[in-house]
């Protein structure tokens, strides 16, 4: 039952991870290609790692992979930013 | 071949078509900013490919170097959007 539940959490993520990456390949302007990378992928890889962590069941690695989603969510809209204003600013 | 192996190969190619379709954009995208940003998104697909890679293994070692490798496409970003950002204002 749980490796059910851990097949089913790993390919809906990296089905979202796929949707974000042909959503780079196929916009084109550079603030939708923005809106592809940083909020879907965010998504696809944080529920992967939900499935790493039902999938060893163990402190040490649930714990790591907790901080791990916690440091992707701080940095995916920081980086979006710093994308957004250089972008804007340069011509 | 079990039902869940087979899941797993699926979710690989999947992430692996990703960062076939990253790396297109890379090559070709107008802009420098365009090819940081296809270049942030093939390190995360890659961390991705990485986990599915631990849970078939069964090694737990391998969560130190997805936490040490998430850190690096956020510096690079950062540094070449600063370095962008900086030049542009001259």
């Amino acid at each position: 039952m749980k490796e059910i539940i851990v097949a089913t959490f790993v390919f809906f993520g990296s089905f979202f991870t796929f949707t974000a990456c042909l959503g780079m390949f196929r916009f084109d302007d550079i603030f939708t290609r923005l809106h592809a990378s940083s909020n879907s992928l965010i998504f696809g890889i944080s529920t992967i790692l939900f499935g790493l962590m039902i999938h060893f069941s163990n402190w040490e690695v649930s714990i790591k992979s907790l901080i791990l989603i916690v440091f992707l969510l701080m940095t995916a809209p920081l980086s979006a930013h710093l994308v957004g204003k250089a972008s804007n600013y340069s011509k | 071949m079990s039902p869940i192996e087979y899941t797993f190969l699926i979710s690989k190619f999947f992430l692996f078509l990703g960062i076939l379709l990253a790396l297109i954009r890379f090559l070709k995208g107008p802009k420098p900013l365009d090819r940081i940003i296809a270049l942030d998104m093939i390190a995360i697909t890659g961390l991705g490919l990485l986990s599915i890679f631990m849970i078939e293994s069964g090694d737990k070692t391998i969560i130190d170097i997805i936490l040490t490798y998430s850190i690096l496409p956020f510096v690079g970003t950062a540094s070449l959007c600063t370095l962008i950002y900086k030049k542009s204002l001259k």
